[in-house]
């Protein structure tokens, strides 16, 4: 946990270590479908934060869809979107809902949730890249013209970093060569063996 | 049309003091071995900034450069290696930013020699008829728009459009049935029907290529046996219609093959090898805001063209002079912004619609 946040959790922190991994198992999956490593899980938390329910969830779909905006978070956002339909009132559902995620919501995924209101956000590792809950833009707490929501990270930070690492040490199979930063390994199957 | 430009591209040199140390040219490899990324000799982020220059007093001297003289207390100075100690400290000026452009570059490099990279986003200028053309499609982005105004959507449509076969790729419309708070923007939608086209159209490159390379077997096959045929017949000499049957035969035969070859190149071309949106342009009528313009970048595309900048009422816009999403060091991509394309065009256009709406309340 960084030393920064002071700031106290309202969860109870066997709760959110559950649904953290969840969120890792759902990270999981994406790996053995060679998508980027994130996963998350949305739960609906009522009654004082007494009685939860999972909502969705998703992982990364971007390979499969041929789409770079499929982000385990905007997945979970469109399934909501979808299973309610266009009557649905919007501070309803997400002002109840809670978001839990292996990584830092990208800058897209961070206004997104701001956008649709969310109610907290709980992710793993940070995101030094495009991290849109403090790291690089602060778009959860800032005033960017949409709603802004509580955000704490680094729960369960090295479990969600290394299911991460394993999948760039790999490299992103699904590109072509000449589009990866990382080489395939032709000994990489030698490796796999001695490991 | 005006392109964007990041802040620090017009900016003037920003001079600050920093210390340095001089002697002799004799003493530079040891130095540089010894102290290169010691802790005395501090660049920390400003890695444009070259570590030595020749003195101007004393030529056969070398100045090395230290650190900025705001980051020079007292304990670094007493704990300087004795190795230094004998020779002067000196104060010079240095300029502090990166340098984005040529000016900029030779301007700042009077001060302390700094390196330059020639960076990605370059300022472009069109020709007419470059501009006619961006105008155009921009002017059916605008027309799309307005008829999902009328569907009581925002007034908001995109298109991506390939700058080297000069195509229109896909159009998509807002549909966030003017609520704050919906994710189904205009970009989110254009990814999405790009992304699901992509796909189908790579399926059916994988079945096609499967069906060529059966078809080529099975021409192998037929060849060998014309081969024979003729043969027999060349020998026989005696059924020249036959002969001239199957010649006609063959030329249906090659003439199918070739319609399906030539399908088969159309589909090619149209799915060609698409990574994202890798190369292509995408005009909006509406400044993207925050979250589509992190889906742009995500997209890897290679020009943005926007019409109206955004209102800041609901959303921010990502791409306007004070955010800049597109500029961010930290992010893996960045692209090209132009704005107000064909703006008196929209404008008139959304005018006119929202009066219509009051009109009609």
């Amino acid at each position: 946990m960084q030393s920064n946040q002071l700031q106290k959790y309202p969860l109870n922190e066997d709760v959110i270590n559950y649904y953290m991994k969840l969120a890792i198992e759902q990270s999981k999956i994406a790996t053995e479908k060679l998508e980027v490593a994130v996963g998350c899980v949305m739960v609906k938390f009522t009654n004082n934060d007494q009685d939860h329910e999972i909502i969705t969830q998703s992982h990364n779909k971007t390979n499969q869809y041929g789409n770079a905006t499929l982000h385990c978070e905007i997945n979970c956002i469109n399934q909501i979107l979808d299973k309610y339909g266009q009557n649905y009132d919007e501070n309803q559902i997400f002002k109840q809902i809670t978001l839990f995620v292996t990584c830092e919501p990208c800058i897209m995924c961070a206004y997104s949730l701001s956008l649709m209101g969310i109610k907290e956000v709980y992710f793993g590792c940070y995101n030094e890249k495009f991290g849109g809950n403090g790291t690089v833009l602060d778009l959860n707490t800032a005033n960017y013209g949409a709603n802004t929501y509580p955000s704490y990270g680094g729960f369960l930070e090295e479990e969600c970093q290394q299911v991460l690492k394993q999948f760039y040490e790999k490299g992103n199979l699904n590109l072509d060569e000449d589009k990866r930063h990382r080489r395939k390994k032709k000994e990489d199957k030698h490796e796999s063996i001695s490991s | 049309m005006q392109q964007l430009l990041p802040k620090d591209f017009l900016a003037t040199a920003n001079i600050q003091q920093a210390i340095v140390v001089e002697f002799e040219n004799k003493k530079t490899n040891f130095m540089i071995k010894k102290y290169g990324n010691d802790q005395y000799f501090n660049l920390k982020n400003l890695n444009h900034i070259k570590r030595i220059r020749k003195s101007e007093e004393n030529p056969s001297n070398v100045q090395f450069f230290m650190r900025l003289k705001d980051d020079f207390n007292e304990e670094i100075e007493q704990n300087i290696p004795e190795e230094i100690k004998p020779y002067l400290l000196k104060e010079v000026e240095v300029a502090v930013n990166m340098p984005r452009t040529k000016e900029q570059f030779l301007q700042f490099n009077k001060y302390w020699p700094i390196t330059y990279k020639v960076q990605q986003y370059e300022i472009v200028q069109f020709n007419d008829f470059e501009q006619q053309e961006i105008n155009q499609i921009m002017r059916q982005c605008i027309d799309q728009a307005k008829q999902t105004y009328e569907k009581n959507n925002k007034f908001n449509a995109c298109a991506i459009f390939d700058p080297n076969k000069k195509k229109i790729l896909q159009f998509a419309v807002d549909e966030t049935c003017r609520k704050q708070n919906s994710i189904k923007h205009c970009i989110m939608n254009i990814m999405k029907l790009f992304g699901e086209n992509y796909i189908v159209t790579a399926q059916q490159k994988a079945i096609t290529e499967k069906v060529k390379v059966k078809q080529d077997e099975d021409m192998n096959d037929s060849s060998k046996e014309m081969v024979q045929n003729t043969s027999q017949q060349e020998k026989e000499k005696k059924d020249e219609d036959r002969l001239e049957e199957e010649e006609e035969e063959e030329e249906k035969k090659k003439d199918k093959i070739n319609v399906k070859r030539k399908s088969e190149e159309s589909i090619e071309e149209s799915l060609s090898s698409y990574y994202y949106c890798t190369g292509l342009d995408v005009f909006i009528v509406q400044e993207p805001c925050i979250m589509c313009s992190m889906a742009l970048i995500h997209s890897r595309v290679r020009r943005v063209y926007y019409s109206l900048k955004n209102p800041k009422q609901e959303q921010f816009g990502g791409l306007n002079d004070d955010l800049m999403i597109n500029h961010m060091d930290s992010l893996n991509h960045s692209f090209l912004v132009f704005q107000n394309v064909e703006s008196e065009y929209a404008n008139t256009t959304l005018k006119s619609n929202q009066q219509q709406d009051q009109l009609q309340k």
